[in-house]
């Protein structure tokens, strides 16, 4: 690309360069001044001028002001803005007295005051006073447009930021302006509740109070919580977020924009998922089981002293199961202090990731450049990695081509033939298209183990690791299965048997705590420690119940999809210590030398893994690390076995995990309803079959179990094949049969 | 013999030098100064006999808060939190709350849930009652504010919603029941 | 009512290249299937032929005076009150027409039988004051003609 062509604009005097095309608001800023704005957003697509507070003066074009933000930098342009043009600073006086002509004025009540647009706006810009002494328009309020988000429609000013992001950032076109002129107002269809992954933003989005969470309603005002950078750890995109806390407790989530992770967007999970750390049943102290009465509180003393004699009485027969959502810093002490204290060498690591995929690292904000993207995988890329879908339309509305390539796709495979699949891109017309692209990226979600080896084969056969504009990505299902992976590698070198029989199973995090897998292992061991945040997961199973911290409340790093290690750090005051400090006192009973303190296991882990970066290197916007250079083709994990195609009649059943679900997720009430229907999708050709519309109830059968569903019918799904989301899909086998 | 002295301690061996008699080193301004206060004493007295008797201040005098209710019973404060944004003691602290139906506190949606004022750390400074868009809060005369705790001087919004109680009796037989001694009812 | 609304609803959106481009043509029909209102279910089977919220039907739905959201009455009565009409008397006609139909503009007899509406420019300014009965114009229409078209309405 060529370097753009500068233009000469003058703004109040002052001459800036910028690149053509720049917008006014943007110059103006160059120049070192504010064109003050409502509805101007670069991130929502083309400006609309709706609000007209960017009013200035352009020299030869009509004698009238003109909405600057719709303007383009041309070569030898003269703009006066309201600082020098006295038109222009009529012109948005009286764009803020019409807007206050029906704006409520109720700042000491609304959560927005002090924080509020409109009102700086209006401090700066704005009339004193006004003339309008008749009443103002009224409307009911406030009215849930969804369990997390209420609307007050006297306080809309109209400028159609929320629409125009429901319609050109998220797609959902949920939101829209009803009516016309004075009466327009912001709706959903017949007052439904918005549903999706991103509504949130919205209400970042809204200039006044308009759009507001109800969660933290009437809590906080602006200037009494404190504003602490960290990063979401509820999936592996790792989203940079503001945490306001006040008094200890974490009262909302904002994104903080990360121009190449997240553009700052940030999901509903992410944004509205933190009240579980105040749920009804977060552990609190150290639990014992005891006998006959279940749990029962212990001090930290006692804890510490049955933690060290579970240990020592397993005798090296210990396997660790990690959920990936362990800090790096907490996976890697444990790791130490059963690697090195006990010789154990055994874990459940969340998900194999493979490894090469650091040979074609690239920032997520490279799949808005690229041309041409492919998506292979059976779990919808929004359920996995939320923010990927919003790049993906980014992209797709850039004029990139996306190929999605799975069971339900612009190119239909089986399930389970995923890997299959990827290994026919290295031939074909697609395959050549991504060889001979600069702008090409790859992405698998989900779809078996082993994913992550089979995208390195081919991005290496494609010439990938040359080419700075194209990149493969795995969406891993876990928020730091990778740092948590590497943790673990690299405590030690040794390696060491399986114990036979299992003594001791540790268990680590919610994840590992829920999943089945690690349940039947529970089976066969003699022991359990469990680390978890919640009664109802560490009830029944454990011997010794450590209280869990979440990514909120503790320090460390995370590492994200693309291999970018982020800074967490402690927002809010944990109810217990975290998990480093017991870990530590633990291992000093082992003779393992550990520190307590984060930064100082992070430089230890850090020596060894990620090239002796420190925390001060990470800072608030971590930078992506350089490709690391493959010096071998990478290993090919096996194929899983193809699952057996599903006899006549029956349909394959293609479990999902939803973005809404998990621990947390269950736990906060506002996002209850953004869980999945109980519902079925079913392919076109499949609903004809069984003669099944849309929303009828249909019943799913296999081997014994049945369950009640309706019907979805999806017309990208390949014949054959039953999507269920995981909450409903429950015990049913790979195969089922469907009717009325 | 007239010696100047200088320095602390030179007035005992002064005074040994002097055979134990303490003599002022200047017997008439001395004389002078007791010359005022022998004075004073057929004037009549100026100290009022405080508690019995207060001193009345100024109506613009900035003491005790007190929040404020509207006619009809409800408070005027909204919980806004712009007189704990002025406080420049950081002595406020406010938590709102939403009105409901059933359990509504103030007009309008929001209401303080939690209304504290740290009456050790405030300056009596006015800016609350300056910040506060309703009239909610204002400074009263009341200035008799010490505990023996500290956790006492922390007012809730029930206590500053309510009449200040006075707390230390004054010569008025028709407010308190406390009996007053003769010579001071009658001084 | 030979083809469903849905293949219809396909059969316009094919002339154009996007289907935002079918949503005016489409809620037409729709209206027209409904009894000359829209329901929410016509949004829908009109949003799902078309690949379109509901909500984004309802935004242009709402937006132009020619739909209505809720039920209207057998007849439509639509006069128009801009400046030419209203000039040469519409309010009075207007004021005729309530006093006749005993409702308010915007409201529909209680049988059902009319919906009296009170309309900007219908495109008859050389005629004013013009009066809409079904979308069909009735030309400088004054205060005095009123009962008889009402009666003329009434008696079929």
């Amino acid at each position: 690309m060529s370097a753009p062509e500068l233009v000469t604009v003058t703004i109040d005097e002052r001459s800036v360069q910028v690149p053509k095309g720049t917008g006014i608001v943007e110059t103006a800023a160059a120049a070192g001044i504010e064109i003050p704005v409502f509805c101007y957003e670069p991130r929502l697509g083309a400006a609309v001028g709706a609000c007209r507070m960017c009013l200035v003066e352009v020299e030869g074009m009509p004698p009238k002001p003109q909405a600057g933000c719709t303007l383009f930098a041309q070569d030898g342009m003269v703009v006066k803005t309201a600082r020098t043009s006295e038109m222009a600073r009529v012109a948005q006086n009286a764009t803020l007295e019409f807007i206050l002509v029906n704006h409520p004025l109720d700042c000491p009540v609304c959560d927005k005051g002090g924080e509020c647009p409109l009102q700086d706006l209006t401090f700066r810009y704005g009339p004193g006073n006004t003339r309008m002494t008749f009443d103002k328009r009224t409307f009911e309020k406030p009215i849930p447009i969804s369990p997390a988000i209420s609307i007050d429609r006297e306080r809309c000013i109209l400028c159609y930021r929320c629409t125009r992001f429901s319609e050109s950032v998220s797609e959902d076109n949920q939101l829209v302006a009803v009516n016309r002129g004075a009466q327009t107002m912001i709706a959903t269809f017949e007052d439904e509740p918005y549903t999706g992954a991103f509504t949130g933003n919205v209400t970042e989005l809204c200039p006044v109070g308009a759009l507001l969470p109800t969660q933290p309603r009437f809590e906080i005002r602006p200037w009494e919580f404190q504003a602490v950078p960290s990063v979401c750890g509820l999936c592996p995109v790792g989203c940079n977020i503001d945490v306001d806390q006040r008094e200890g407790k974490i009262k909302r989530i904002l994104s903080r924009n990360h121009p190449e992770v997240d553009e700052g967007w940030l999901c509903d999970k992410g944004r509205f998922g933190f009240s579980h750390l105040y749920a009804e049943d977060r552990i609190t102290d150290p639990l014992r089981r005891v006998r006959s009465r279940g749990l029962e509180e212990i001090s930290w003393e006692d804890a510490l002293d049955d933690a060290e004699r579970l240990l020592r009485e397993a005798n090296g027969r210990i396997a660790v199961a990690l959920s990936g959502s362990e800090t790096t810093e907490d996976a890697y002490a444990l790791a130490k202090l059963v690697r090195k204290g006990l010789g154990a060498h055994t874990a459940m690591l969340p998900e194999e990731i493979g490894g090469g995929l650091d040979a074609f690292r690239a920032p997520l904000s490279a799949i808005r450049d690229a041309e041409l993207i492919v998506v292979l995988g059976e779990d919808p890329v929004v359920e996995r990695a939320p923010i990927v879908d919003l790049w993906l339309r980014k992209a797709r509305r850039a004029g990139a081509e996306i190929v999605e390539i799975g069971p339900a796709g612009d190119v239909q495979i089986a399930p389970g033939t995923t890997a299959r699949a990827c290994r026919k891109l290295k031939s074909g017309e697609l395959g050549d298209r991504l060889r001979a692209s600069e702008r090409a990226i790859l992405i698998w979600s989900g779809g078996g183990a082993g994913g992550g080896s089979h995208l390195a084969a081919l991005a290496t056969d494609l010439g990938f690791a040359d080419k700075p504009g194209c990149g493969a990505f795995f969406l891993p299902e876990t928020a730091n299965g990778r740092g948590v992976a590497e943790a673990w590698a690299a405590a030690s070198d040794d390696e060491g048997p399986e114990p036979e029989p299992l003594g001791l199973l540790i268990v680590s995090g919610d994840e590992a705590a829920a999943n089945p897998n690690v349940r039947a292992l529970a089976e066969q061991a003699e022991r359990v420690l469990a680390i978890t945040m919640f009664h109802s997961l560490a009830v029944g199973w454990a011997d010794l119940v450590l209280p869990g911290t979440s990514y909120l409340e503790r320090e460390g790093t995370y590492v994200n999809v693309e291999g970018r290690i982020q800074r967490l750090r402690r927002t809010a005051i944990p109810p217990a210590p975290d998990e480093l400090a017991w870990i530590a006192q633990l291992a000093s009973r082992f003779e393992v030398e550990l520190s307590p303190s984060p930064s100082l296991v992070f430089a230890e882990l850090s020596e060894r893994v990620f090239g002796g970066v420190t925390y001060e290197d990470l800072g608030e916007e971590a930078r992506l690390p350089d490709r690391v250079p493959l010096e071998a083709a990478p290993a090919e994990s096996a194929d899983e076995p193809v699952p057996a195609k599903a006899p006549g009649g029956t349909l394959q059943l293609l479990r999902y995990r939803p973005l809404f679900s998990g621990a947390a997720v269950e736990r906060v009430p506002e996002l209850q309803f953004q869980r999945p229907a109980p519902e079925i999708e079913l392919s076109v050709k499949d609903a004809k079959r069984l003669g099944v519309r849309r929303g009828e109830p249909v019943s799913v059968r296999s081997n014994g179990t049945s369950v009640q569903l309706r019907a979805a019918i999806n017309k990208r799904l390949k014949a054959g094949v039953a999507r269920i989301a995981d909450d409903h899909a429950r015990d049913l086998h790979p195969t089922v049969e469907v009717s009325k | 013999m007239l010696r100047i002295f200088r320095g602390a301690g030179l007035s005992h061996r002064f005074a040994r030098e002097t055979g134990g008699l303490v003599v002022s080193p200047q017997p008439v301004d001395t004389l002078k100064g007791f010359g005022v206060t022998f004075k004073q004493i057929f004037k009549k007295p100026l100290t009022m006999q405080y508690p019995e008797h207060k001193r009345p201040v100024y109506p613009r005098f900035r003491g005790r808060h007190r929040l404020w209710r509207h006619e009809n019973g409800l408070e005027k404060c909204v919980g806004c939190s712009l007189c704990a944004a002025a406080c420049p003691a950081d002595c406020i602290r406010v938590v709102a709350a939403e009105n409901t139906a059933e359990n509504r506190v103030s007009p309008g949606e929001r209401y303080a849930r939690i209304y504290e004022i740290n009456m050790s750390r405030c300056i009596f400074c006015g800016y609350c009652e300056l910040a506060c868009p309703f009239d909610a809060i204002t400074l009263g005369n009341e200035y008799e504010l010490a505990e023996y705790d500290r956790d006492d001087q922390i007012y809730t919004k029930d206590m500053l919603l309510a009449e200040p109680i006075k707390k230390v009796p004054v010569a008025d037989a028709e407010l308190y029941d406390t009996p007053i001694p003769y010579y001071r009812a009658h001084s | 009512m030979a083809r469903p609304l849905a293949d219809e609803v396909r059969a316009i959106a094919e002339q154009y290249p996007e289907s935002t481009s079918a949503v005016l043509p489409a809620l037409r029909i729709a209206q027209e299937r409904h009894g000359g209102w829209l329901p929410p279910e016509a949004l829908e089977e009109v949003g799902e032929a078309l690949g379109l919220t509901p909500a984004y039907c309802k935004g242009v739905a709402s937006f132009y005076d020619m739909f209505h959201l809720a039920p209207v009455g057998r007849r439509l009565v639509e006069v128009c009150t801009n400046i030419c009409c209203g000039l040469r008397g519409a309010q009075d006609v207007l004021q005729a027409f309530e006093r006749e139909l005993d409702v308010r503009p915007g409201e529909t007899t209680p049988d059902g039988a009319f919906t009296l509406r009170a309309v900007e420019c219908i495109g008859g300014c050389g005629w004013p004051t013009v009066v809409a009965i079904d979308d069909r114009h009735r030309l400088n229409v004054s205060a005095g003609d009123v009962p008889g078209i009402v009666q003329e309405l009434r008696g079929g």
